[in-house]
């Protein structure tokens, strides 16, 4: 938004500067930030075995209106489509549908990632990784309740 | 010598009192007679040993029970003694005035519970008595552990995919398939207790060593992550975090902050109404091991700052003065581990003063809250920092208004309004939108099953009012109703509308640029029973561009979502999900064979399936794992025509601790592939990789 501000005022100086009017002034749709948590809000999450209610959340600003397509990947592998429309100035916020379950069943380190088709994004995509632990989610459980 | 206690003697012929009192009991006489109280007896416990609630370090304690009167004599059959729910009456030894009970072996630490009856000669009951102790473990603290276990994964591919570029393709390698791969997380929990102090520890550390033998150039990622920790010293009312820890102050400055730090907090909220919080953290989110923040490379990354909250009032929620001030720099350009955009290295700092009230047990809820900010967004220019402001109230109430088929009828109303300024930054708040001044209303009716929710709301940008930018409003009407009724399908209907127009524009840009309106319906419903859940959900956005000539700019997006769990049987559950977009592109500019510019009605479609299926062959032994998915983009225009599938199997045996005595081990094989197909640009890659896996699970405790 701010660079866009900031790009928006230049065009002016510029154009007053130089008295040539701009083609166009209308903001084009662009991806300006894009940020991935999981519910700990951070980028990283340690989860046991077959756990159920693993969700990932994006947070996206854009400047412009336009329509945002967009793919949710895990290891590569595409789990979900997005298409949202977008309006001048606003944040939006989504998560992976409830629907489609981020794997668990295989320990390890996971990558998760939205990738973002329309529009282009002009800088590197984040990708945010889970590690799934060997303890299965039942004794995981139990091992909570008993300390509480 | 120890006394004997014989419980099954005499049991034969207990049911005779029993069968008598339960007749009495039962007879029109019971009802009017008092309840029979068994005689006191006259012997009374004056002491016991460990004393109730005591902690000590002995891991084997005399218990002993010591008599009022040390010539008193207890009838020894009925002396009895239960440590920790155990019967330890045989190894009791009953001396006059005394009982006593050495431990043959060791009592673990913590917390142990010792029951005690027992009769003087004339039969009479003597009060009975119950009491606790703790044992601790170590000398210097009450509790003191350490635990955790340990994740390993040894993984070696029998059948490699190709999914490296060639050689003279000028790619890099970087993204080539591991050939093997070892990962391995080290969970570390641990606990040190002292009365009312506590240190806690909670951390995973990973190492993840992958060998791809023709990646160029190679990876320069650490091997060895401190993925996660975070210490916590508490001792009421301080605490003190060390690690991933989360801010949470203010609304404009710190709210739900995740970063690496520092935090140390003496929240005396209930006593004296004071809380201090002081933090200082790593200014981006960051991964890998840097275990503190401050060190030499952290010096150009962080962020700091202090709050202190007042509750005046007696009733702390009545009044809550709120102010903060934080400030920061990161004079790189990373953006942070898991976010993506262009930014420069920048610096600030802001002040901040709130207040929250809740009144009338939360049925009314005020806050307000005014922010400075001094920001420069690029350090490396000679531009220095810029100051604003931001500023918001809300108010919340809710109000019972009826009562319908003996349930409640709330209304749930909300206001806010809030500026935020031109040049508005936090730092500590790096997703909050600059630029922005207006209101939103809501109104929300609850009646048990039931939820209507009605909300509007109006902003604008160009807070300065700088004539040499346009001035764009926004108004948004949204609603919906939710219904839950109990065993039937839960249903979600929404609409909503928003409308955009720049009503200020700068002469030297001609006509209006922004004005668009746009509806969207939706809806969306779930049920489930012990077997199987469905959810279906749809929307359909339709986008009315004004600001162009014909249909130019006019879009309508139909989404479509479908999801499915099945459980047949015990041992197998299978999930598949749909999920389709359409984008119709109402005039689109498209070029023909000849290079032509046309402009044509555009579809873009895509469809997305995934079926996740878990089969338990052998309960706990033998598993199947399957998720594949499949994805179709296809334009009308044929300037798309693509599919991608992918999937993984796995099947796993859970071996125990076959190949050696520690933890537990699974052998698995997996099988990956994908395939990407496109009729646009001819290809048709086609992938497949067979691994075989060694998994450990090795719980340990110190």
């Amino acid at each position: 938004m701010t660079r866009r501000r900031s790009a928006l005022l230049l065009l002016v100086v510029a154009t007053l500067a130089w008295g040539v009017p701009p083609a166009t002034a209308r903001p084009s749709f662009a991806l300006a930030r894009i940020e991935l948590v999981f519910q700990n809000g951070r980028g990283d999450i340690t989860v046991p075995l077959r756990y159920p209610d693993l969700r990932v959340y994006a947070t996206l600003q854009f400047t412009g209106a336009g329509i945002l397509r967009a793919t949710w990947k895990v290891d590569g592998r595409i789990l979900a489509t997005v298409a949202e429309p977008v309006v001048f100035g606003e944040i939006l916020m989504f998560a992976i549908p409830r629907t489609v379950p981020l794997p668990t069943f295989e320990p390890g380190l996971h990558r998760v990632a939205l990738e973002v088709v329309q529009p282009r994004p002009a800088f590197k995509l984040p990708e945010i990784t889970y590690f799934v632990t060997a303890e299965d989610y039942e004794d995981f459980k139990k091992r909570m309740e008993k300390l509480q | 010598m120890p006394s004997h206690r014989r419980p099954g003697k005499g049991c034969a012929r207990a049911w005779f009192p029993v069968l008598f009192l339960t007749l009495w009991a039962s007879s029109p006489l019971a009802a009017q007679a008092p309840p029979p109280q068994p005689p006191a007896s006259g012997v009374a416990v004056t002491a016991r040993t460990p004393e109730p609630g005591s902690l000590i370090l002995e891991r084997r304690p005399a218990i002993t029970v010591t008599l009022e009167d040390p010539q008193a004599v207890l009838d020894p059959k009925s002396v009895a003694m239960e440590v920790d729910s155990a019967d330890v009456t045989l190894f009791l030894k009953v001396a006059p005035g005394r009982v006593t009970y050495v431990p043959a072996s060791d009592l673990t630490p913590g917390e142990h519970n010792v029951k005690f009856t027992a009769a003087d000669k004339t039969g009479r009951a003597i009060e009975p008595v119950e009491w606790k102790f703790k044992i601790r473990r170590f000398a210097a603290f009450e509790e003191a552990s350490i635990g955790g276990d340990l994740t390993a994964s040894l993984e070696r591919a029998l059948r490699k995919p190709i999914k490296e570029p060639k050689d003279d393709s000028g790619v890099s390698k970087k993204t080539e398939t591991p050939l093997h791969l070892f990962s391995g997380n080290l969970r570390v929990d641990g606990l040190l207790k002292e009365g009312d102090f506590t240190a806690k520890l909670n951390s995973n550390v990973r190492y993840v060593d992958e060998f791809r033998p023709r990646a160029r150039p190679k990876s320069d990622k650490d091997k060895l992550d401190l993925a996660n920790y975070l210490i916590t010293f508490d001792r009421k009312p301080l605490n003190l975090e060390m690690g991933d820890l989360v801010v949470n102050e203010g609304f404009f400055g710190a709210p739900n902050l995740a970063r690496r730090g520092l935090q140390f907090q003496a929240n005396d909220m209930d006593d004296r109404g004071l809380k201090l919080t002081l933090f200082g953290t790593r200014y981006e989110t960051i991964k890998g091991h840097h275990p503190f923040f401050g060190v030499e490379e952290d010096k150009e990354s962080l962020l700091w700052g202090g709050a202190l909250t007042w509750a005046p009032f007696a009733n702390r929620d009545w009044l809550k003065l709120h102010s903060m001030n934080v400030q920061g720099h990161r004079f790189s350009t990373a953006p942070g581990a898991n976010v993506g955009t262009v930014v420069s290295g920048e610096e600030g700092d802001l002040w901040s003063f709130g207040t929250t009230s809740i009144l009338f047990g939360g049925r009314l809820k005020l806050a307000t809250e005014v922010a400075f900010s001094e920001f420069d967004t690029d350090t490396t220019n000679e531009f220095k920092e810029e100051s604003d402001k931001a500023y918001r109230g809300t108010i919340e109430g809710m109000h019972d208004v009826a009562m319908l088929l003996d349930s409640p009828v709330t209304v749930k109303l909300g206001a806010e309004y809030s500026y935020v300024g031109f040049r508005f930054r936090s730092p500590a708040n790096p997703g909050l939108q600059p630029d922005r001044e207006g209101y939103s209303l809501k109104k929300d009716t609850l009646w048990k099953i039931a939820t209507l929710s009605l909300g509007f709301s109006a902003f604008n940008d160009n807070t300065d009012r700088l004539d040499l930018l346009p001035r764009v409003r926004t108004h948004s009407w949204n609603t919906a109703l939710t219904l839950a009724p109990p065993d039937l399908p839960s249903l979600v209907l929404n609409y909503s509308r928003s409308l955009q127009r720049s009503y200020y524009e700068p002469e030297v840009f001609g006509p209006k640029r922004i004005d668009n309106f746009q509806n969207t319906y939706g809806f969306n419903t779930s049920y489930g029973r012990e077997a199987w859940s469905v959810n279906l959900g749809g929307s359909v956005n339709f986008f009315h561009d004004e600001t162009l000539t014909l249909q130019a700019g006019d879009k309508t997006t139909w989404t479509a979502t479908a999801g499915m769990s099945l459980k047949p049987v015990q041992s197998l559950s299978i999930s598949p999900s749909f999920n389709f977009n359409r984008i119709d592109d109402k005039d689109k500019v498209v070029f023909l064979r000849d290079n032509t510019q046309v402009r044509r009605r555009v579809y873009g479609d895509t469809l997305t399936g995934t079926l996740t299926l878990a089969q338990e062959f052998i309960p706990k032994i033998l598993n199947l794992d399957i998720q594949v998915s499949g994805s179709s983009t296809q334009s009308s225009d044929d300037t798309v025509d693509s599919q991608t599938y992918g999937g993984v199997g796995r099947l796993t045996w859970n071996v125990g601790n076959l190949f050696w005595d520690w933890g537990k081990q699974a052998l698995s094989l997996r099988m990956n592939f994908n395939r990407v197909k496109d009729h646009v640009i001819p290809q048709d890659r086609n992938e497949i990789g067979i691994f075989m896996i060694i998994d450990l699970l090795a719980p340990y405790k110190l």
